[in-house]
């Protein structure tokens, strides 16, 4: 690269000069505050995984939701369904549950979570829903 | 001005438990940055006081008036904070928070509306006391860094004022060592030209 002598000088009395500067106790103390809010917690995953496998684990969770439909299926896929060993399987991107007639299904994308107001009697033994496409997994509770 | 490596020197913590031969220089960095990312607040504010000269000084060269900066800085500690657990240990630490400093001042120059010959750089000149062996050459290479494109100037910055290599700087500014290569040769032809002919320099 070439050299330029007048450049070359500025820089060396620019990198010499003592001009430090530091952040006055309020700065500071504000930076402390703010990464102290609970919404700049760091959580648990964030430390763990770093952004690129949250993202490969995020992507992979409409399969491990498609795995555990058929899994449920698999396992439920002869015999008569009871509360306590429903049927599942899914078809054209719907997840049918087959329940005792007269139980009650409830859904949530939260586990342990489940708002009774929105629980759903199953008059005829079968319950279906839609499968989401994206990264989310629901939660179905089957009483 | 001090061009020490940033990870010398770290202050730590009474009550961070460390080992022994990890307390200083890189390994120590590299504790506090781990103790940082598990949530210790205290090991963050170690980080601070170690970093916080260097990203005032660069905030200063990318232009980021005095009465801005320390609003910037925060900005940019938040930001570490808040992306630590992204962070890849073993990886160099400083020159990610060179690169969350260069976009957090590019953040600030959007949000502000400013351009970097808008910025005033007489106050910033004057500010440079002593200014080491040749004071007047110094407030002018300062002057002229507001003649210099937003990538030149960064680009300028670290490589020349703040002393990383070019593979540093390319992994600073998410960019390749060529167009490093590239920018600081069109920003040292802009100074060097700008250095000669003294009536150039904005803000003069």
């Amino acid at each position: 690269m070439q050299r330029h002598p007048n450049l070359e000088r500025a820089v060396r009395a620019l990198r010499e000069a003592e001009a430090p500067e530091t952040l006055s106790p309020a700065a500071r103390a504000a930076i402390l505050r703010r990464v102290a809010e609970p919404g700049e917690a760091r959580g648990p995953l964030a430390v763990l995984f770093p952004t690129s496998w949250r993202l490969a684990l995020a992507g992979a969770l409409p399969l491990a939701l498609a795995l555990t439909v058929v899994v449920l299926a698999a396992r439920g896929g002869t015999g008569t369904p009871t509360p306590e060993d429903p049927i599942a399987r899914k078809v054209d991107g719907r997840v049918i549950f087959e329940v005792a007639a007269g139980s009650t299904v409830t859904k949530s994308a939260v586990p342990f979570a489940f708002d009774d107001r929105h629980a759903v009697r199953v008059a005829n033994g079968r319950y279906a829903d839609r499968v989401g496409s994206g990264p989310n997994l629901v939660f179905y509770r089957i009483e | 001005m001090a061009t020490s490596p940033p990870s010398d020197g770290i202050p730590v913590p009474a009550n961070l438990r460390l080992p022994d031969a990890a307390a200083s220089g890189e390994r120590g960095e590299a504790a506090l940055v781990a103790a940082a990312q598990e949530g210790d607040v205290r090991a963050f504010e170690a980080l601070v006081s170690a970093h916080e000269q260097k990203i005032l000084r660069v905030l200063r060269f990318l232009g980021v008036p005095v009465s801005d900066r320390e609003d910037v800085a925060q900005e940019v500690f938040v930001r570490v904070f808040r992306h630590l657990g992204g962070f890849r240990r073993g990886r160099p630490f400083g020159a990610w928070v060179y690169r969350i400093t260069v976009n957090a001042a590019h953040d600030w120059r959007l949000r502000f509306g400013g351009t970097l010959e808008e910025v005033p750089w007489n106050d910033e000149a004057a500010r440079i006391p002593g200014a080491g062996t040749d004071p007047d050459l110094a407030r002018r290479l300062v002057a002229g860094l507001a003649a210099l494109t937003e990538r030149e100037r960064a680009v300028f910055v670290l490589r020349e004022l703040e002393g990383l290599d070019t593979a540093d700087v390319a992994r600073a500014l998410g960019i390749t060592s060529i167009t490093v290569r590239r920018h600081l040769g069109l920003a040292r032809d802009r100074l060097r030209r700008l250095l000669e002919d003294e009536k150039k320099i904005p803000g003069r």
